[in-house]
């Protein structure tokens, strides 16, 4: 089993990724910096929390595509990858927590709204910044899960199964969803109150987060350990 | 030492059957030319063998062991084809480092060489390379890992006819220096010819000979001539093709030669010659 030699190899190029995207983050605030002096004071850089949730999504997106086909053509089976890209997962998740941690210390005199969604977490469950960290930690490694599950699903199916499930989750999203929200609106709130139960406190959270997380590490692995490897066009 | 043995199996695409219950066994520490028309099923049959596909029915086995989601098995074979694998971002050298960590018998200091003899340059990205460069590089990392099986899927596409000659040198002392399996797959026949031990054809998801090139070559004969005195001499002679200019006659015969009449000339049979025969419906 190849496991060191995939693991080092996925989470060299995952640190890689997140370190130039907290590079981009770093001039994007100091360019914020600049033109609040500039332009307007009220001006400031907000966000990156947010970004770093699109970073991980992609990721996870890019991984399902570019990881077994690498893996396998150097001998390496799509369980070693896989359970590689597990432990890589949240090794990158700290080291993304790590790199926001130090955007704050970087940023937080200049840019109060820098990590809303933190200050939101800290509020809303009334933790500590530590117990935040924790939260958005968990929140990476199910949104990278996530995206590999997405990416799964779309390189397994034919055409006509992509074209259905893009259609039918826009339909239900986009349609459905609001639909029910008006035409019923008992049904509607009595199900937003049940789905809060499950966000309602911290551990609540953590625990869903965490089953979340497997089910979509799961899922992702069924989908993985048959696929074929297609051709990237250089 | 089994080498690879392939029992029974078969590949199916929606309507298609790709492979059709193929039985068929590498033996190892030989060259061997996996040839076939379009379609035949040579690059299926790699492909399945390097793991990147999964067969229908059947099964794979690396001296017992299945070759499907192995570690052990797959970190003795590599396999190059059209497919680009690796990260499109990566350089070369950098690919090549990604290789050393999974094959250690891969050697970065003979990459470089043949790197040098066939003029790549290992600083840029595979994408920013010629097609014939992307061949190369994907041969040189082939001949590099040292790996017991190599499987090489059109392993001259896009090269140029001195890249070539490089490549068949470079290939026989890369067997000479450390004899492994080579299973070279290609549409030009005649090249490949002298670099081979066995023979194996596919026809239609089947194997349809699977023989040393030396019995390949007795298969049949060539004889040259006068038109008239060809056709005589064919007569009650099974024919595997004919070619004519002016008035001369070549014709490609099945079986031995036995006695060659006098104002004939007979000559071995080329293996495209004969694949010719064979593939045709």
């Amino acid at each position: 089993m190849k496991f060191k030699q995939s693991f080092l190899y996925q989470t060299k190029k995952m640190l890689y990724a997140s370190l130039i995207t907290s590079g981009v983050y770093v001039l994007l605030a100091l360019l914020m910096l600049l033109l609040s002096h500039i332009l307007d004071p009220e001006i400031q850089f907000n966000g990156v929390i947010i970004g770093y949730l699109v970073f991980m999504l992609v990721s996870g997106i890019v991984a399902f595509v570019n990881n077994p086909r690498a893996h396998v053509a150097n001998g390496i089976s799509r369980r070693t990858c896989y359970l590689a890209f597990l432990a890589m997962i949240p090794t990158v998740s700290l080291a993304v927590i790590l790199e926001m941690a130090v955007l704050r210390l970087l940023f937080m005199d200049v840019s109060t709204e820098l990590d809303w969604v933190l200050e939101f977490l800290m509020q809303s469950y009334q933790t500590g910044y530590l117990g935040a960290l924790f939260l958005l930690f968990l929140l990476l490694l199910t949104i990278n899960l996530a995206g590999f599950l997405i990416a799964g699903a779309f390189y397994r199916l034919n055409v006509i199964g992509r074209i259905l499930l893009a259609v039918v989750g826009g339909f239900v999203l986009m349609v459905l969803l609001p639909l029910f929200v008006v035409v019923c609106p008992d049904a509607a709130a009595a199900l937003g109150r049940f789905l809060a139960e499950f966000v309602a406190s911290y551990g609540s959270l953590s625990v869903m987060l965490l089953l979340i997380s497997c089910l979509c590490g799961a899922c992702g692995y069924l989908l993985v350990r048959r696929s074929p490897i297609r051709s990237v066009k250089w | 030492m089994n080498g690879i043995e392939i029992v029974q199996l078969t590949k199916e695409y929606k309507d298609i059957r790709a492979l059709d219950g193929v039985n068929l066994t590498i033996q190892p520490g030989k060259i061997y030319g996996l040839l076939g028309r379009n379609g035949a099923g040579k690059s299926t049959l790699l492909h399945m063998i390097a793991n990147r596909i999964f067969p229908t029915s059947g099964e794979i086995r690396l001296d017992g062991e299945s070759v499907f989601e192995n570690d052990r098995v797959q970190g003795r074979i590599y396999c190059i084809s059209e497919m680009n694998c690796y990260d499109a971002d990566d350089k070369v050298y950098k690919i090549w480092n990604w290789v050393q960590n999974c094959y250690p018998g891969f050697s970065m200091e003979y990459a470089n060489q043949l790197a040098g003899k066939f003029e790549l340059n290992t600083k840029k990205k595979p994408r920013q390379l010629s097609t014939g460069y992307n061949t190369i590089f994907k041969i040189v990392t082939a001949l590099a890992t040292d790996a017991d099986y190599i499987l090489l899927d059109e392993p001259i596409l896009g090269l140029d006819a001195n890249h070539r000659e490089l490549f068949y040198k470079e290939l026989l002392a890369n067997y000479a220096e450390r004899p492994k399996t080579i299973i070279i797959s290609t549409h030009i026949i005649e090249e490949i010819a002298d670099l081979l031990e066995q023979v194996v054809i596919i026809k239609e998801g089947k194997v349809l000979l699977d023989l040393p090139i030396e019995e390949v070559r007795k298969m049949g004969y060539s004889v040259t001539g006068k038109k008239s005195e060809v056709e005589q001499y064919c007569s009650g002679r099974t024919l595997l093709g004919e070619e004519e200019l002016g008035g001369m006659k070549t014709a490609y015969i099945q079986g031995e030669p036995g006695e060659i009449p006098a104002g004939l000339e007979a000559a071995a049979l080329d293996l495209q010659k004969l694949f010719i025969r064979l593939t045709n419906s």
